[in-house]
């Protein structure tokens, strides 16, 4: 397929009608989580765009980004997205190996350099100047510094490659790093989770692809759109939270009801994401509606974070006792914990602070 | 110490009665803005059912409370879209699948007619090439 080609005219050598094509769009901006009025505008940008050169590295990880993207199950319009970028590096995807795979890599630097994008996932061991992964005879380190030269900017994909994932946790033999430590002159954007859902990467994709630029980020790189929000303020059991009703155990009365799992470890007041939302497998279902507290994958260094299954800093006062004082009260119903501070939480969403059920309760 | 498959699960679905959850109250307080707009101004505008996190039946009720009119339509592109209008004018449900007939995205269009239906203006342009070639394969002189 020629990189001179519109997305457009590649779609319509496809098959796909304009109406498809507009359906295309409407599934881009829902995964941008832009509202479907803006398919039309998309539709006019894409119409334009040429097909970007994309170089994926894997580094220290586990495979389970690029499992997450490729088993996905919007295969439509993943595929489409993936279709309409030249993937011309992918260990795991790529049909060529060994020299041949590297000389590709090489090429495809050498041509589109300067106009790239440069997909990471996987942390960097560093240490022992990074011996400790090695591929084609050149280490990590030595491959993404090569590699980020001609990048027009760099989506680090995984909590791995965000923030130094599971090789990084303590004691951290390997020196592993995140992409930011080491790339500090081109644009870099965070796309964590253990793994991400696939459509927050898609979305990342799909918002260069139409706009030639990364989304807003928030204080830790991460998309605006999948990570502004907490999966606690989007959690379909937050009522139950707010009620002061929780499963003590996985199999009481409260799990069977579908109440808070707060009690059971859930990390979801301090985790940004967009599980709660997008959810995961096309919409199914995500930890907590399955019964499992969620166990903030997408934040930092959350393996090193304790137990999944002990829960936030509890409050000072019993629960019920604090629930009923505020009702008493006239408070409006909010936080069990206590009379609910409602500029205390806006500003500590707005600088993305980590809450605890103590700060709620202050 | 009992198997999983022998814990009953049972979704109360009943607990709230007939009342609309938060998250329904939220999507239908838009819906009515955008009917507004759309009497005022003659504009558009969408409202994505999965922008907010709904519990389970919350989509079914909302169906249930806007109701069903009297157009359905299908589109096939890309996989099928269902449109229907609402009993409210204006009020559209639109759901669009994939190839593997899974939902990928579905929301309420306020408007005249929705987007997705209207004829696209590049293909218009092809309209009368198109049918000069479809006249000359199936009308025989």
């Amino acid at each position: 397929m020629s990189k001179e080609q519109t997305l457009m005219e590649l779609l319509q050598k496809q098959g796909v009608s304009r109406r498809g094509f507009l359906k295309f769009c409407t599934a881009m901006a829902s995964l941008m989580a832009m509202p479907p009025g803006v398919a039309p505008a998309i539709a006019e940008a894409l119409s334009k765009a040429r097909r970007p050169t994309v170089i994926w590295l894997s580094f220290q990880e586990c495979t389970g980004c690029t499992e997450s993207l490729t088993r996905s199950h919007n295969p439509t319009v993943e595929n489409l997205i993936l279709d309409a970028v030249s993937l011309d590096y992918h260990h795991t995807l790529q049909a060529a190996s060994g020299s041949a795979a590297e000389e590709a890599r090489e090429h495809a630097m050498k041509e589109a350099f300067g106009k790239y994008l440069l997909i990471v996932d996987g942390s960097i061991p560093t240490r022992d100047n990074g011996v400790y992964s090695t591929i084609a005879g050149m280490t990590n380190l030595q491959m993404l510094e090569e590699s980020a030269k001609g990048a027009a900017a760099v989506v680090a994909v995984g909590s791995c490659a965000a923030f130094g994932g599971l090789p990084h946790a303590k004691p951290n033999p390997t020196g592993a790093v995140p992409v930011t430590e080491l790339v500090k002159d081109k644009p870099v954007i965070n796309v964590p989770g253990c793994p991400p859902i696939p459509v927050v990467i898609t979305g990342v994709l799909a918002h260069y692809l139409t706009w030639g630029t990364l989304p807003d980020v928030d204080q830790h790189n991460r998309p605006l759109s999948f990570f502004g929000d907490s999966i606690h303020d989007r959690c379909y059991r937050r009522p139950f939270y707010d009620q002061g009703k929780f499963a003590k155990t996985f199999d009481d009365e409260g799990a069977r009801n579908g109440w808070c799992l707060y009690e059971l470890g859930c990390k979801g007041p301090t985790t940004y994401n967009a599980c709660a939302t997008s959810k995961w497998n096309n919409g199914t279902s995500f930890p907590i509606q399955s019964g499992h507290p969620c166990i903030g994958c997408s934040e930092p260094d959350f393996w090193d974070a304790g137990s999944f299954y002990t829960p936030l800093p509890v409050p000072t006062s019993d629960v019920t006792t604090v629930a009923a004082t505020a009702i008493a009260a006239g408070a409006a119903a909010g936080v069990a914990f206590g009379v609910y501070d409602h500029h205390k939480r806006k500003k500590a969403r707005q600088q993305h602070e980590k809450l605890t059920v103590k700060d709620l309760g202050d | 110490m009992s198997s999983l498959s022998e814990i009953p699960i049972v979704i109360d679905k009943d607990f709230r009665g007939n009342k609309a959850s938060a998250p329904v109250r939220a999507l239908l307080e838009e819906i009515s803005n955008l009917i507004n707009i759309l009497v005022e101004s003659n504009l558009s505008g969408y409202v994505d059912i999965r922008s907010i996190p709904l519990m389970e039946g919350d989509v079914e009720h909302l169906k249930s409370i806007l109701g069903f009119g009297e157009v359905k339509a299908i589109v096939d592109a890309l996989g099928v879209t269902e449109v229907f209008e609402t009993a409210i004018p204006g009020v559209w449900w639109i759901t669009n699948r994939n190839a593997q007939d899974e939902v990928i995205s579905e929301f309420v269009e306020v408007a005249i007619t929705p987007e997705i239906l209207k004829t696209q203006h590049l293909d218009l342009h092809d309209a009368p090439d198109i049918f000069k070639k479809r006249l000359a394969e199936y009308v025989v002189d």
